[in-house]
């Protein structure tokens, strides 16, 4: 081929383009630590990151729901458990009670059954946060006595909590159902008040009768206890799926969208040999003509 | 003996000071832009009967001959075309993906961020702090989209604005042409200037890759530029280009524009296909998502137990440019799922919330055909720079032969220099030979004894 000046002089521009574009995006790589700086540089890869991002956040967001669901059962459970020792407490004093007692121990008896029925209240009316544990979605108290009347005034509103994109826990049960509201035995305020009227005028049937409607109390405490153990069984399930779920997905979206820095160094290494090598080349020959060798 | 070798010699001298100046012109214009080389064309001149025989009276300039190959030239210009096309859209589309951002700082990443923040909302609807961070998600989204929506309109606008400048060019390339045309029609080619043909060359390189026009030189040495089926330049008159709306006219016809390519056909492209359909795609995720949050909140209620109202809204038609978030307080989250629910019911926070995993009339979720339009563009411009560079070979490739065959080498000039001064040398000396050879003849002859 006849090679001219100008075309010399283009091959050499075009040459050194080449070189300094791939150079410089190698450059681009490892100075952002990723593969994929826009999404042309990979389509299929870019549209795999951005699946794996939106993933990402989607598991992180489901932890920190995990982790606020966890919070409300363990304190649920822990305000439960304080209720089933009272109602454990309970249950011992309405047995004492039922058999032969004095007056004297009658009357200690009723006091601290009205005791343990207030500390029932206010674990029925417990909070977490500003939130109240037991009544549902309203914000006032769950459990309240007006004039002699004992009811219950939260709702069946369920906290419900979304832990996985498949699994929704309920991460709350209501007084309604822990104290026994509307159930056949009666809710356990009342059903220490009976007790406590009883005592008083030494109504034993009454007092004895009380014993099976404090079992019957105690089953349903303790049946809404093993409810909000299965919640929290199936919250730590899903929260540990999460947590390795979190390290796959880092590792996957590292693997389609970050350098791998060793290659990346030697590539850029090589590519700046390669540029040196193009300017080396070209200094040598471009300057070359016949004219310098001629008289 | 006779004068003729004088004679001889003097053509011999004129042939080669004509061919030292052809090469000092070569020299002088190597780094011409679509110069050609030139060389002398010399034949021997007519002999003449002497007493021994038929003898050769010198060198006779025939003509300066332009080294131009038009077969070499079509290549050029059938191949620039494609690529200036593909360039150009490469360098519009690459233009538009930056202004989505996408991977790094696109609307995706913010999409994501509201999701999480609606679930936030859905943890404590009552806390205000939560309600405010949402309300600021949605305008972050927003936000990004209003900022997308513009700057596509305005890389769009540019395009359609460089579009005139284009249409100018070749309008004012095609008279420019035409004249040149009138100036060497019908004429003997050792009259034809070989500056005005060179320069006509230019002319046509840049029509080719201005618009991919194709040309044909014609016996009466015009060459007729044609575009498509329309002629641009016949004979030596031009027609006029102009746009009408979004189309290429030729003399009023409308050029369809599968029959040019160019700078000015990778712009077209990019303004009639590209960004019409990277802006339906994106005005489709719009309105589904607006449409789709607006109807949930319309479903719940809120704290004061009113039915919730738009959160969102956009006028149809240009709904990325005009997306903004009409909810003016965070009261008008409307989180809860009944009116008597209570203040801590959370059913219509926890919807809002799972809108990320409930897929739109198609079948596709909203972040799946947000994907689909920002991996779309990626697409686009991963295919324009194949393209591109695919086609910059090829036109690199031609560009090279031609260049190769019409440029001009220093070398070989240097040559040609040295060849033409020795020549020139020899036919002086051969002058001076001759001369002492008459003076030999005429002043020594028959002199025997003086």
């Amino acid at each position: 081929m006849r090679v001219t000046t100008n075309l010399m002089v283009t091959n050499t521009l075009r040459r050194l383009t080449t070189r300094l574009e791939s150079y410089e995006s190698k450059q681009e790589q490892l100075a952002t630590g990723k593969r994929i700086n826009r999404t042309s540089d990979d389509p299929s890869g870019a549209s795999r990151a951005l699946v794996l991002r939106g993933a990402l956040r989607a598991r992180t967001q489901e932890a920190r729901v995990a982790d606020d669901a966890m919070t409300l059962l363990d304190t649920a459970d822990s305000t439960l458990q304080g209720a089933v020792t009272a109602m454990h407490r309970v249950k011992d004093l309405v047995i004492r009670a039922s058999s032969d007692s004095g007056p004297q121990e009658r009357q200690a008896i009723a006091s601290e059954l009205l005791q343990l029925q207030e500390s029932l209240a206010s674990m029925a009316n417990a909070r977490s946060g500003d939130k109240p544990l037991f009544s549902g979605t309203v914000d006032g108290a769950a459990v309240q006595k007006v004039g002699a009347t004992w009811s219950y005034t939260g709702n069946d509103g369920k906290i419900v909590r979304r832990v996985s994109e498949q699994d929704k826990v309920t991460a709350n049960v209501t007084a309604k159902n822990v104290f026994g509201f509307g159930s056949p035995q009666g809710d356990v305020f009342t059903m220490i008040d009976d007790i406590v009227g009883a005592l008083a005028s030494n109504d034993t049937a009454t007092v004895r009768a009380g014993i099976d409607r404090v079992s019957g109390g105690l089953q349903g405490v303790t049946n809404e206890l093993a409810r909000i153990g299965t919640a929290t069984n199936r919250v730590e399930n899903v929260r540990s799926r999460t947590d390795s779920a979190l390290l796959t997905l880092r590792a996957e979206l590292a693997e389609v969208q970050d350098v791998d820095l060793e290659e990346a160094i030697m590539d850029l290494k090589v590519e700046e040999i390669a540029y040196e090598a193009t300017l080396q080349a070209l200094g040598r020959s471009l300057p070359q003509s016949l004219v310098a060798f001629m008289r | 003996m006779s004068f003729v070798t004088l004679n001889t010699g003097l053509s011999g001298l004129r042939a080669a000071q004509t061919a030292v100046d052809v090469t000092s012109h070569n020299i002088a214009n190597a780094a011409t832009k679509g110069y050609t080389r030139q060389r002398v064309a010399t034949n021997a001149a007519p002999t003449y009967q002497s007493r021994d025989g038929l003898v050769g009276t010198g060198v006779h300039v025939e003509n300066v001959v332009r080294l131009r190959e038009t077969f070499l030239d079509d290549r050029v210009r059938a191949s620039v075309g494609t690529f200036a096309s593909h360039d150009r859209r490469t360098v519009a589309l690459e233009r538009l993906e930056t202004v989505y951002g996408e991977p790094e700082h696109g609307i995706t990443g913010e999409l994501n961020e509201l999701w999480a923040s609606l679930e936030d909302l859905a943890l404590d609807p009552t806390n205000p702090a939560s309600r405010t961070e949402a309300l600021n998600r949605f305008e972050q989204v927003a936000g990004r989209v209003r900022d997308i929506g513009n700057a596509s309109a305005a890389v769009s606008d540019d395009l359609v604005r460089s579009r005139q400048t284009m249409i100018d060019e070749v309008q004012s390339l095609a008279n420019s042409v035409a004249e040149m045309n009138l100036q060497v029609r019908g004429l003997p080619s050792d009259k034809v200037s070989n500056t005005i043909l060179d320069q006509r060359d230019v002319a046509l390189d840049r029509l080719a890759e201005l618009v991919g026009a194709t040309s044909t030189l014609e016996t009466d040495g015009t060459v007729t530029v044609k575009l498509g089926n329309e002629s641009l330049v016949s004979n030596v008159t031009a027609s006029s280009v102009s746009l009408s709306g979004d189309d290429l006219q030729v003399d009023g016809t409308t050029v369809p524009l599968s029959a040019y390519t160019g700078e000015f056909g990778g712009v077209q492209r990019v303004i009639l296909q590209d960004v019409p359909a990277i802006r339906a795609s994106l005005e489709n995720f719009v309105i589904g998502f607006a449409d789709a949050i607006n109807n949930q909140n319309a479903a719940g209620f809120t704290e004061s137990g009113a039915s919730g109202g738009p959160l969102l809204s956009y006028s149809a038609g240009d709904a990325a440019r005009t997306l903004t978030v009409s909810a003016t307080s965070n009261d008008q989250l409307a989180l809860q799922g009944s009116a008597t629910a209570g203040r801590h019911d959370a059913t219509n926070a926890e919807a809002l919330a799972d809108l990320r995993l409930t897929p739109r009339g198609d079948g596709r979720t909203h972040d799946q055909t947000l994907r689909d339009t920002v991996v779309s563009i990626g697409s686009r411009v991963a295919g324009a720079i194949r393209a591109a560079t695919s086609a910059a070979e090829v036109a690199t490739s031609a560009e090279v032969n031609r260049s190769s065959a019409h440029g001009v080498s220093l070398d070989e000039e240097m040559v040609s220099l040295v060849q033409y001064q020795r020549a020139l040398e020899a036919n002086a000396r051969m002058m001076t030979a001759a001369d002492e050879m008459l003076d030999t003849i005429i002043n020594r002859l028959g002199t025997v004894g003086r």
